[in-house]
């Protein structure tokens, strides 16, 4: 396949000949074979994968927090954000306030506006000044995503949908999904396939570290139930085998 | 010429960012940090001030007992915890790994930067009530002084970045270095000036920097020793050797891409 990041647009992410192993348990495991992908603004796309595919990688890859074994990924004018809904990151040992402060300083933001804006969304109140480590863990997926949204970022990569009780939270955060869609790219990778259909126009099938592009989102829903079923048989075989 | 500025801008961002960062996890809620590293230091210079005082007297070549030992315990503890604070860095790089911005070199930096205001601060705090509690004069040279206590700041500042990365390659080296941290400060002059050791011992004593601080640091804190044996521009040199072997150093720990 033609490296997608040869002929460079002025902004794009792109991933070129990207492989990923990791040693497990005493086998070599790959992540991802030789992935080429390139997203544009205004795109949103999705990474349908099962669990175990390499969708979280994928993720990590995109953020930069990882570095792949082989091949490279581009980000060329275009700020990429942590994973959305991320339940780490922060230091429990500072409040919420100064570890916004911490991240608004670093992308050279004013602090007093990003903190506002979080606690607009979050609405933190007094834990704004409470230790995080104090709080329940939630709080720090609120405050990853709503520092994310509020520091406006070119793309936000989305390692599955958030899982919350708190449906108010969850209601605004679909909201602000749907209006940072208007003027950034989303790349949602999940296994849920009806958010696919309401957030994505774009759809990848990402099964056993290799993707695969489809032109509609329901070729490329139909091919991943597929993809599901042999994982799920797959898996079926190794209990069995296994004497479970 | 812009890049450069753009590049030399965020690497101040960055750098400002995550001192700050370290600052509030160093000092923690309520200032709880600072206390606890000035209780630590005190029980440190009361012990072994009680020790000289009882083995020896209150006044040590013409320099009371207990700001003498401070100086020491002072400049070796800067050395000492920043070289701790800043090896253990590689320990606490995770909580950065969502800002791929952040390096370990930043994350070094900024552990150093903290811990030596820390104690530069501790330390002329420590002084002042010395003074106010009439157990000191005043400061002969307070800003040499400053400047001695930064200077064994960044031996531990480049001495932590060395080991820190050793010890991503040979984690054996953690316990080896606490025990050269206690053989070091038995021959820093923490509780003793270059004249007491015997001059046949001179040779090899003297190639201790932290043992030239330390008998500048009396010279300059009391301003009736004279620090003859010491020389500030040997230990000068040892700072810019050891700068250059963190900076070595630090470049070859970096995690490498393997060519597939």
């Amino acid at each position: 396949m033609a490296s997608p990041v040869q002929k460079m647009p002025e902004r794009i992410i792109g991933f070129d000949g990207v492989s990923v192993r990791y040693y497990d348990r005493g086998r070599i495991m790959t992540a991802l074979h030789d992935v080429n992908f390139a997203i544009t603004p205004g795109q949103s796309v999705a990474i349908l994968g099962t669990k175990g595919s390499g969708k979280s990688t994928l993720v990590r890859l995109l953020c930069n927090i990882e570095k792949p074994l082989v091949g490279r990924v581009v980000h060329h004018n275009m700020t990429v954000s942590w994973p959305v809904w991320a339940r780490t990151g922060l230091i429990r040992s500072m409040t919420a306030r100064d570890n916004i402060r911490f991240t608004a300083q670093l992308y050279g933001r004013s602090a007093p506006d990003i903190i506002r804006r979080v606690d607009d969304f979050a609405h933190l109140g007094a834990k704004m000044d409470v230790l995080l480590g104090d709080l329940p863990s939630s709080t720090m997926a609120k405050v990853m995503f709503a520092t994310a949204a509020a520091l406006d970022f070119d793309c936000y990569p989305i390692d599955d949908w958030l899982a919350t009780h708190d449906h108010e939270f969850r209601r605004r955060a679909e909201d602000t999904l749907q209006s940072l869609r208007q003027h950034s790219t989303l790349v949602l990778a999940t296994s849920r396939t009806n958010f696919v259909r309401t957030y994505c126009d774009v759809a990848y099938v990402l099964h056993r570290g290799v993707l695969t592009h489809h032109d509609t989102i329901d070729e490329a829903i139909r091919y991943y139930r597929g993809c599901a079923a042999s994982s799920e048989a797959a898996e079926d075989t190794e209990a069995t085998e296994a004497g479970y | 010429m812009n890049d450069a500025l753009n590049a030399i801008d965020n690497q101040l961002r960055v750098l400002s960012a995550v001192t700050f960062r370290e600052a509030k996890a160093r000092l923690g809620l309520n200032f709880v940090g600072v206390w606890t590293e000035f209780g630590r230091l005190s029980i440190a210079i009361g012990i072994f001030s009680v020790i000289r005082y009882f083995t020896g007297s209150g006044i040590h070549r013409g320099m009371e007992i207990i700001p003498f030992i401070a100086t020491g315990v002072l400049m070796f503890w800067m050395f000492r915890r920043t070289l701790l604070f800043v090896s253990m860095t590689s320990m606490s790089a995770e909580r950065y790994a969502f800002f791929p911005q952040v390096t370990m070199l930043d994350i070094a930096l900024g552990r150093g930067v903290v811990n030596i205001v820390l104690y530069v601060v501790l330390s002329f705090a420590t002084f002042g009530v010395f003074i106010i509690a009439g157990v000191s004069g005043p400061i002969y040279r307070p800003a040499y002084v400053a400047m001695l206590l930064i200077v064994s700041g960044f031996y531990g500042l480049f001495g932590g970045i060395i080991f820190n990365a050793l010890f991503a390659r040979v984690k054996i080296l953690r316990p080896v270095l606490q025990v050269g941290l206690r053989i070091l400060m038995l021959t820093s002059g923490v509780f003793f000036v270059i004249p007491e050791i015997p001059y046949s011992l001179h040779g090899f004593a003297l190639w201790n920097p932290l043992l030239h601080l330390n008998d500048i640091m009396r010279q300059e804190y009391f301003g009736k020793y004279s620090a003859d044996y010491a020389d500030f521009g040997y230990a000068m040199r040892w700072l810019i050797g050891l700068a250059l072997f963190a900076l070595i150093f630090e470049r070859a720990a970096r995690k490498r891409k393997d060519v597939g």
